[in-house]
């Protein structure tokens, strides 16, 4: 395969690939800490790049039955976490087109205050 | 009698001339032919045109035609200059085929023995340099009959190169290699040597890098945020901190560098005066950019939407050129033709596009790879020459039909 494009968000604090350091998301898009997955905590992010993505499957967790895909990373295939893809319940609706990722499988570190800023980007409300 | 006191001089001073000379002092040749012809040339400026026909009305027409027969034909592929009118023939329409056009594989290049990122001509059109995963640097010269031989093999890139450039007066090359990279490689192309790796440090990913018209300097940078300008020695003149540096061009000015990065923006730079301006804002993530020759136009292949060609002074997006399959890796698409009214480009599809880009559509889909064409480089100085360079381990010269020969080269 050729050279994989790798996508970057920019931000001043970065969330990685355990594995292989590819940039997934950064601080300013995440939404929710109050998430578990099989590796422990997870948080939910409104936006993840350099993903791949699973068929749709039937998951009943904790808050419901959700329709959900597996993310890995892009470049090296390790396991990530998850994306909402349909939530049942209204009240879990906020979930949907968001991605989990498992704290344990991703790593933190610094970015930098790019010039100029990078445009802003208006989310959907955001719930705790 | 104030008007036009000149000529009133001029008619009394030929009052005053002898017999012998009036005539070669008035300009006139004497009652006769020559004389009345000359009259009806000055005075048809004068006349309306459908009282007289104007001078060389036929011959005016018989150019248009020719002219628009030029523009309309999708395969012309010859400079103007080289083409008078009197050489084109009217009795039919004049139309280049695609037997014209490079669209048949006239060579398949194999000395590469892993996938082939990158492939660029060089300024004067006699040379290509293909960088590949193996990792290693072919330089090919064209020769007369525009076949390619291996020139030199320049080893040494630790991760693969994905990006080459040539300095303006095709002496060095500057090679990047992945993300993973920290190094810029300079190579002396004539004495086939290493001239100087530049590497600031390990942290840092260099993975474009664009030359000054100057040749003299260059910028380099990467999406963590590196963005140096320096000189052919490696030493660091600049640092512009804060850009997350996707892609690089300079323009012919010798200062101005554009710059796109991560957040789909595309920014002019001058290190002279450390201004910065804004240029174009996408909507999707930008994989390659190329500039125009003439520094009018912008080539871009935005991820999964695409090639877009935009004017860079009037700032404002001219074409969506379709057709190609980008949603994995990183392609590479070029300006060619004489006057750059070509597009090509890679795709995932394993075929080469080519547009006029004037027209959203392909005029000419080249098959041919058996895996995905990561780079498309068209030779600036024979038009008929186009170079892909394929994941499938090869790079293929594309020529018009009507060339005769074609075979491989190791």
């Amino acid at each position: 395969m050729g050279r994989l494009f790798i996508e970057h968000l920019g931000g001043l604090r970065l969330y990685s690939c355990a594995s292989c350091e590819t940039m997934l998301t950064n601080r300013a898009e995440l939404v929710s800490t109050r998430f578990t997955g099989a590796t422990g905590r997870a948080f939910l992010f409104d936006r993840v790049v350099n993903l791949t993505f699973s068929d749709v499957q039937d998951r009943v967790m904790l808050t419901g039955r959700h329709m959900v895909r597996d993310v890995s990373c892009r470049c090296c295939d390790a396991k990530l976490g998850w994306v909402y893809e349909f939530a049942t319940e209204d009240n879990q609706k906020y979930k949907e087109g968001r991605v989990i990722l498992e704290r344990a499988l991703i790593k933190e570190s610094d970015g930098f205050e790019e010039k100029p800023p990078p445009p802003y980007r208006s989310k959907r409300h955001r719930t705790e | 009698m104030r008007f036009n006191t000149e000529r009133v001089h001029t008619l009394s001073a030929l009052l005053m001339c002898p017999r012998d000379s009036l005539r070669s002092a008035a300009r006139w040749s004497g009652k006769g032919r020559e004389s009345r012809k000359k009259l009806m040339n000055q005075l048809q400026s004068f006349v309306p045109a459908s009282v007289m026909l104007p001078p060389h009305r036929l011959q005016s027409l018989l150019h248009q035609a020719i002219d628009l027969q030029r523009d309309r034909c999708p395969y012309h592929n010859s400079r103007p200059e080289t083409e008078a009118h009197s050489r084109v023939s009217l009795l039919t329409d004049h139309v280049c085929t695609s037997r014209q056009f490079p669209c048949k594989t006239h060579q398949v290049l194999s000395a590469h023995s892993d996938e082939v990122l990158f492939c660029r001509f060089s300024h004067d059109g006699s040379k290509l340099a293909t960088g590949s995963k193996d990792p290693v640097i072919n330089i090919w010269a064209v020769k007369p009959d525009l076949s390619l031989i291996v020139l030199r093999t320049l080893e040494g890139h630790t991760y693969g190169v994905s990006f080459i450039e040539w300095s303006p007066d095709d002496q060095h090359i500057a090679a990047c290699g992945p993300e993973e990279s920290s190094e810029l490689w300079i190579w002396d192309v004539g004495k086939g040597a290493l001239r100087c790796k530049m590497s600031q440090s390990p942290e840092d990913s260099l993975t474009i890098v664009a030359f000054h018209s100057d040749g003299k300097r260059l910028v380099v940078g990467g999406t963590r945020g590196q963005f140096y300008h320096c000189d052919l020695d490696g030493n660091v003149l600049d640092s512009w901190e804060g850009v997350r540096v996707r892609c690089l061009a300079c323009l012919h000015d010798n200062k101005s560098v554009i710059a796109a990065d991560v957040h789909d923006r595309v920014r002019l730079y001058n290190f002279d005066d450390l201004t910065d301006t804004d240029l174009i804002k996408e909507d999707h993530p930008i994989m390659s950019l190329r500039v125009s020759t003439d520094d009018r136009l912008i080539l871009m292949n935005i991820f999964e939407r695409g090639v877009h060609v935009w004017d860079i002074k009037d700032r404002v997006l001219v074409r969506r050129l379709q057709g190609i399959t980008q949603s994995y890796y990183v392609i590479h698409s070029c300006f060619g033709g004489p006057s750059s009214q070509y597009v090509a480009s890679g795709s995932e599809d394993n075929q080469v596009y080519v547009w006029h880009w004037t027209r959203e559509l392909p005029i000419a889909v080249l098959a041919g790879h058996s895996r995905t064409i990561n780079c498309v480089d068209w030779n600036p100085v024979v038009p008929s020459m186009v170079a892909s360079a394929s994941d499938d381990g090869t790079v293929r010269v594309w020529l018009p039909e009507a060339v005769g020969g074609g075979g491989q080269a190791g």
